[in-house]
């Protein structure tokens, strides 16, 4: 892979319009960037993959759907019982990505097999509006990378500029934009008062390049945070999932080093680690997705949750090697464990909150300063 | 839709070309009732037939029962329906497929063969997504056609399995992934071993695992004399020879698991526990959550087994299975 690699931008081969939301706004917007596109109009997106049928060299991410979000925007992380959650909210405006990630869930959890692009956000911000008036005294940390990339559908959807303008004016809510993708120009020049925080999941340099599909370059990544550093902006990083492979150590650290000596440790919100877990029961969809990725050869065994996780010890190790290197770089970054127990938290690094609450309560103060 | 028109008419035996086979939907049924019931009571449902370009008649339907008459010796006259069309067609494979149906369900090898045929006569995927498998009683469901498309291109080991539901046909997404050699070690082993569907998805995923790990083909693992060892070990049963194999290939696929496992038995072992003390690790020591079982029927009993319980926490055993995880 080419060093400074950036993925094109994300052309869709159809595009697929829910006639609910054919006449607004954001659907005009997106439809206009594509004027030779054949648009098929349909009734209802629910009823859509019961008549959609790929064709046999066809691969799923490579329509466009324009769609209404029936339900809520907003959700908060599910988490999974018996492991500290962080009280995350998911702001869903977007279902799908065009990455191609190995390891990524969505292969299982979405059934469909297009991008979504939910278009009726009148009713996001209405809903997001209501929901930060009615709780004033609650803090909310919402991100939209949940179910898709936050920046990669961002040159089609156009919606950062919207979103971080509307939380800048909000006193009690911050956004994160996470990505593998680098399309942040339109953001770089607004007044976001530091609500936003951009953040990038990052790897090691042979899984990026054996298992990130389509994702821009470790290279590239990081030098869209220091465009996005140099616009004021907070940055976060995520190490999730870490993938257990031949010399990790080395490649991890080199990645740990390279954040460091690219930007300032005190611009970072937080950075979260995560090692490599799916539900039991994607495994098979994973596998026959991605058949020459060697990341399901790990030592992945049943969890609590019924998930698939590195046999306990594992992922210690790998925890530990992260904290004591971050923290040979910047002995305040806030350092946290995705969906991990407060075992491992302190088995990994000698310190474990309390409970979800606490660790709520310790990031938002990451931001909150 | 068939729109072909055809007509009953007599046909001369020596005018049947019956190894002409482009509508011939395979069969791997016992001929013999059909053998017997023609013998007795003659050719109640006659065979379907289309001219082709030699001035010979093709069967569309009916090679079964023309090759039951030629082997009784039937071949003096006959009336079939007759197509008026010279030129093969989907239209009447369909008929033919029709016609099958009436009386008999396709096994899954015959229904990858008649994908197969329908692809032979130019018909699109869509098309029998669409069109074909829901006559054939499943949905539209492209991972349908791509199971049971792969079927055809098995090993006949692996179709007569699959015939005998010796093996689940989930298990053939992975198979179709293998090549030829991978594939004809697996149905050798599945059927050396006689493990049951459960016992075949999990060596099939443990044997693929394990050879991707060592960089090897299955055909290479399987070679290994540790492996050839039990499988031929002539005094262990079925049984004994699966639990072997498992166990040296959960070593090989999950190393540190079965290091930290062996260790806590190890612990077990070295404390002596009296039966009806029963310490369990958590699953996978996915946790640190031990659990203990006492049985008893006496109050001397409980005293005795408590006993050896706190010889245990302070001889360090506890201690040392706890430091484990």
């Amino acid at each position: 892979m080419n060093k400074n690699f950036i993925p094109d931008i994300f052309q869709p081969r159809r595009i697929f319009v829910e006639s609910g939301v054919s006449d607004l706004a954001m659907t005009r917007r997106i439809l206009q960037k594509f004027p030779h596109q054949t648009i098929e109009y349909i009734d209802d997106a629910n009823q859509f993959p019961a008549t959609f049928q790929l064709g046999s060299d066809e691969k799923w991410n490579h329509d466009l759907l324009l769609a209404k979000q029936r339900g809520p925007f907003l959700r908060l992380c599910p988490g999974t019982q018996k492991h500290l959650c962080c009280l995350y909210h998911n702001l869903d405006v977007a279902a799908g990505c065009d990455l191609g990630c190995s390891y990524c869930i969505l292969q299982g959890y979405l059934h469909n097999p297009l991008i979504t692009i939910y278009c009726n956000i009148g009713d996001m911000f209405t809903e997001l509006d209501n929901k930060l008036s009615q709780h004033p005294n609650s803090f909310y940390r919402i991100g939209t990378g949940e179910l898709t990339d936050s920046l990669t559908l961002e040159p089609i959807s156009e919606l950062g500029p919207e979103l971080v303008t509307f939380i800048s004016k909000r006193h009690n809510a911050i956004i994160e934009l996470k990505s593998k993708n680098v399309h942040l120009q339109p953001l770089l020049s607004l007044r976001h008062k530091r609500r936003t925080v951009l953040a990038w999941s990052l790897n090691a340099e042979t899984v990026t390049q054996s298992d990130e599909g389509k994702a821009a370059s470790i290279e590239a990544r990081l030098a869209a945070a220091r465009e996005a550093q140099n616009a004021g902006y907070k940055l976060a990083f995520h190490f999730d999932p870490m993938i257990d492979h031949e010399n990790w150590q080395i490649g991890y650290r080199d990645i740990v080093e390279r954040i460091f000596s690219t930007i300032q440790a005190d611009n970072i919100a937080w950075i979260s680690l995560g090692a490599l877990r799916y539900p039991s029961a994607f495994d098979e969809i994973m596998r026959a997705n991605h058949p020459r990725s060697r990341i399901f050869l790990g030592e992945l065994l049943p969890g609590v949750d019924k998930k698939l996780r590195y046999f306990r010890p594992i992922r210690v190790e790998l925890f530990r090697a992260m904290y004591s290197w971050i923290r040979s770089y910047s002995s305040t970054v806030f350092v946290y464990l995705c969906m991990e127990s407060r075992d491992v938290w302190q088995k990994a690094f000698g310190w474990a909150p309390r409970n979800s609450a606490e660790l709520k309560s310790l990031l938002d103060d990451c931001v909150l300063q | 839709m068939i729109k072909t028109q055809f007509a009953f008419v007599p046909v001369k035996f020596d005018e049947i070309d019956d190894a002409d086979h482009t509508y011939y939907i395979p069969s791997c049924r016992n001929i013999k009732p059909l053998l017997t019931s023609i013998e007795q009571i003659g050719l109640l449902n006659p065979p379907i037939l289309q001219p082709n370009n030699s001035g010979q008649f093709r069967i569309v339907c009916g090679f079964r029962r023309v090759r039951v008459l030629r082997e009784l010796g039937m071949t003096t006259k006959l009336s079939a329906f007759v197509f008026d069309s010279v030129e093969p067609a989907s239209e009447i494979l369909l008929h033919a497929l029709l016609d099958n149906l009436t009386h008999r369900d396709f096994n899954p090898v015959e229904l990858s063969y008649i994908l197969q045929r329908l692809q032979e006569f130019g018909l699109t995927r869509e098309k029998i997504l669409a069109d074909f498998l829901p006559i054939l009683g499943f949905g539209r469901n492209p991972k349908v056609f791509e199971l049971y498309e792969g079927i055809a291109h098995l090993s006949h080991d692996w179709q007569k399995a699959i015939i005998d539901d010796r093996v689940p046909l989930d298990l053939l997404h992975t198979i179709q992934t293998l090549d030829d050699l991978d594939s004809a070690v697996m149905i050798k082993v599945f059927d050396t071993l006689r493990l049951g569907k459960n016992r075949q998805r999990e060596f099939l995923q443990l044997l693929v695992d394990v050879a991707q790990i060592q960089h090897l083909t299955i055909a290479q693992l399987t070679a290994e004399q540790w492996f050839t060892q039990i499988l031929t070990e002539p005094s262990w049963t079925f049984s004994q020879k699966t639990e072997h194999l498992k166990e040296l290939l959960w070593e090989k696929r999950y190393p540190r698991y079965i290091t930290v496992k062996n260790q806590y038995e190890e612990v077990l072992k070295a404390s002596q526990m009296p039966p009806g003390l029963d310490l369990h690790h958590p699953p996978y020591f996915e946790t640190n959550e031990f659990s203990l079982n006492i049985r008893f029927s006496s109050l001397s009993e409980l005293l005795q087994k408590l006993d050896h319980l706190e010889m245990m926490i302070k001889n360090g055993y506890i201690q040392k299975m706890i430091d484990l995880v």
